[in-house]
């Protein structure tokens, strides 16, 4: 499978004023400016009132520096970072329904999960859920490799979440 | 019993507001009724320190506050109803976002309940406003309403200005609040701290200076920014300091005095030529609180200097640097304090350091061009039997005072007038520049005149445009306010009829305002007339020869007074810059395209080009 060319991506966290509607006004931001988000994810962060956006983007680098300085234009959004693969501790979590047929189907999805370290939170006899936590790239080929085996009936993503690596931190001063 | 005595009683929500209008000092009020935001209107109702001037339709309400602030440099206030009173507002709204104006905008909405649940006269304003506001609010609370009313203001006002809107539920204006303090005394907004200044940006400022001082043809680009943080004296200081040519873009007319020697007028699509000319030529650009909207740039790869020139950036708004035209040099300030300190460090230097690397060419060329591009006197009719708009301006230009303040509305007027008049004082221009609203005009100006009782407000207007919002002559005849009405009337909608002339080979579909029968154009209104019915009066001018004499009478006037004036059909706003186009190639008077070497020779770029081109003459083609 020959792949295309991928559009570079990045990644910016924010830490905003819990309000209502805010949600709606940053994506509100990349959409009026034309730019697709391919992650979204936010949720209540360390400090009460505040919470923690993380987002991923397709863009260069002039599309990130015009999405960075109109995130900071936005009262509610106090801090914005970007994040980079080398300074970054970054998660996403998946969970994967199968449909199992037979026993050698439900030995190959249990055989898969040992090399991927996953672990399988629920078991019917014609199911099997599966949780898969790790980079954006090892959900995809868990998910490339295990549709070889079985049908994946339903797959939910939470999108990155990340962190920087080491002492640096975004949090308020 | 005692404690009782003691305890005040407790505010409304609309107490609060009035409360907070007052002590902030806004208390003229531009608005419009309706269920929603009635238990505010009849808060006001009777209260001799409140102005509340009844507009005519909501936009213009918005439009109104607009000139208010515009002119006066304060925050301009206008309310509206829920629904469609609201959603009346948003071409305001967004006609000051991009012109970045201090407006408050609240209006009423649907009780607290009721929200959600498609009530009558409900919308939802949070969402709709969001693309065109600054910031805005949805009151949940009456014990937030005080500190709510308070951020907005500070937000509006502050940092790169901007209309803030609050939606505020009739509920919450009849509710009580508990709080003892229920208007804060200090606000604190953890995301909005906007960087005015830093020692980062005077350390910018360094380099700045040096880049300008050794340039051949560097070029100051004052924007609309020089004109609302108020730094038009550092600006002029600036330009007498350094020597260097000021070109602005249409949102910047006064900031520098017209008959100022290196003031070369407005650049862009309908700038002047010698103001495009020098930025296509320029080596350095110093560009200070200006947005490079399509309209001012043309061609992004050739801006400016032919795609050669080194860009300084000073803006406020960080996310307005590097947006649309990469720059060398990005300084992050207030456009004022910027320009103190830029000042303060050019007087600081000494002996040689002071002197430029400027050669005395760049003035000859630069007054050369200035003496090239004069406003035309033409006393004779066109040949369809209309006056020149150009004579409208001529005249208006000699009777008009220097601190008078003229509105204009949209097209080919409002180019006319930002081209041919002489601006001495910022703040005395006050037009649509970002959004291009047709129907901006009329409203901005009676806002204007309440700003400026004072001063003369000149309405320079179109056919087409003044007719987005003539209801307001109604507004003017209530409330007394003073607006000299000046239509030009050609029966088009002229600045597109214009382009269909110059690019849809004359197909002039949608732009005829009138007809021809019995070989006679007609048209609707008849201005006059319909200022009649408004109990205003009025005169058409047909003869160019009695302009004079009607802008007399109106200047006499004690009430708004309206004059058409008859103008030529075929009229275009010359020289042109077409769409796309690069600065350097312009659509003369003729209508002809011609570049700037056709007028011009190339200006040396190195010591022996300049050795070679001080034997010769600037402008061989004169």
């Amino acid at each position: 499978m020959a792949k295309a060319e991928k559009t570079p991506e990045f990644l910016v966290a924010l830490l905003v004023e819990d309000h209502p509607g805010v949600t709606m006004k940053i994506a509100g931001m990349f959409a009026r400016r034309g730019i697709n988000l391919t992650s979204f994810t936010g949720a209540s962060s360390e400090k009460k009132g505040f919470s923690r956006i993380i987002m991923k983007a397709e863009g260069d680098s002039k599309v990130f520096e015009q999405i960075y300085k109109q995130m900071n234009k936005l009262i509610e959004v106090v801090k914005v970072k970007t994040l980079l693969p080398d300074n970054a501790i970054m998660r996403e979590l998946a969970l994967v329904k199968v449909d199992i047929k037979d026993a050698i189907d439900r030995q190959a999805v249990i055989s898969l999960n040992d090399i991927f370290r996953n672990r399988v939170t629920n078991i019917t006899p014609k199911t099997m859920t599966i949780e898969v936590v790790g980079s954006t790239g090892k959900i995809d080929s868990f998910v490339s490799l295990v549709t070889e085996q079985v049908n994946i009936r339903e797959l939910a993503r939470t999108g990155t979440i990340a962190l920087y690596r080491g002492e640096d931190s975004i949090f308020m001063d | 019993m005692k404690d009782q005595k003691k305890k005040k009683p407790l505010l409304t929500g609309t107490a609060i507001i009035k409360k907070v209008l007052k002590e902030s000092g806004n208390t003229t009020l531009f608005g419009y009724p309706g269920g929603a935001i009635m238990p505010f209107f009849d808060e006001i109702f009777g209260d001799n320190k409140i102005r509340q001037i009844l507009m005519r339709h909501e936009q213009s309400a918005g439009h109104a506050a607009e000139g208010y602030a515009t002119a006066s440099g304060k925050l301009g206030v206008c309310m509206t109803t829920s629904g469609p009173g609201a959603t009346n507002l948003i071409t305001a709204l967004a006609n000051a976002f991009y012109d970045s104006a201090p407006i408050l905008a609240f209006s009423g909405q649907v009780n607290t309940s009721l929200i959600g649940n498609d009530a009558f006269q409900e919308a939802d304003l949070i969402g709709a406003t969001m693309a065109v506001t600054k910031h805005n609010y949805l009151v949940k609370d009456v014990r937030d309403l005080g500190r709510i009313f308070k951020e907005a203001m500070h937000i509006a006002s502050t940092g790169r200005p901007g209309p803030v809107f609050i939606d505020l539920p009739k509920d919450i204006q009849l509710a009580e609040c508990s709080l003892k303090e229920p208007i804060p005394e200090k606000i604190n907004l953890v995301g909005y701290k906007p960087n005015v200044y830093s020692k980062a940006a005077g350390r910018q400022i360094t380099h700045a200076l040096k880049m300008v001082m050794n340039a051949r043809y560097p070029v100051i680009l004052a924007g609309g920014g020089v004109s609302i943080s108020n730094a038009y004296q550092q600006l002029t200081e600036l330009a007498n300091l350094l020597k260097i040519p000021v070109v602005s873009t249409i949102k910047a007319k006064g900031v520098i005095d017209d008959y100022h020697p290196y003031a070369l007028g407005a650049i862009g699509m309908h700038g002047r030529q010698r103001s495009n000319f020098a930025v296509s030529e320029a080596d350095v650009l110093l560009a200070i609180g200006c947005r490079f909207s399509d309209r001012i740039t043309g061609d992004l790869d050739k801006f400016p200097g032919q795609g050669n020139a080194k860009v300084i950036h000073i803006d406020v708004d960080a996310a307005e640097i590097g947006k649309n035209v990469p720059v060398d040099l990005p300084i992050v300030a207030d456009a004022k304090l910027a320009l103190i300190e830029m000042n303060r460090q050019i007087r600081a230097l000494k002996g040689k350091k002071k002197e430029l690397k400027t050669n005395s060419w760049w003035y000859r060329w630069i007054k050369e061009m200035k003496e090239n591009d004069q406003i035309p006197n033409i006393v004779e009719k066109g040949p369809e039997g209309g006056i020149y708009p150009e004579k409208v301006m001529y005249e208006l230009d000699r009777i008009m005072n220097p601190r008078d303040i003229i509105v204009t509305e949209v097209g080919q007027h409002q180019m006319y007038a930002a081209h041919y008049l002489k601006f001495r004082h910022p703040r005395t221009f006050i037009t649509s520049g970002g959004l291009g609203t047709m129907g901006f005009g009329f409203p901005a100006a009676i806002g204007a005149k309440v700003a400026k009782p004072r001063s003369e407000v000149w309405l320079i207007a179109g056919d087409g445009s003044i007719q987005m919002n003539s209801h307001e002559m109604a507004t003017v005849k209530q409330h007394n306010i003073k607006v000299n009405m000046i239509i030009l009337n050609n029966g088009y909608l002229g600045m597109v009829r214009q382009w269909q002339e110059l690019f849809n080979e004359k197909r002039y579909a949608g732009t005829g305002l009138g007809f021809v029968r019995n070989g006679k154009q007609e048209y609707w209104p008849d201005f006059v007339k319909l200022g009649e019915a408004y109990g205003l009066k009025g005169r058409k001018v047909t003869d160019p020869r009695k302009l004079g004499k009607a802008l007399q009478e109106a200047k006499a006037s004690k009430e708004t007074f309206i004059i058409e004036v008859a103008t030529e059909k075929g009229s275009n706003v010359l020289p042109m810059l077409p769409p796309g186009g690069a600065l350097s190639s312009l659509y003369n008077r003729e209508g002809e395209q011609k570049s700037i070497y056709d007028y011009y020779r190339r200006l040396p770029r190195t010591d022996s080009e300049l050795k070679e081109f001080k034997s010769v003459r600037v402008n061989p083609i004169k």
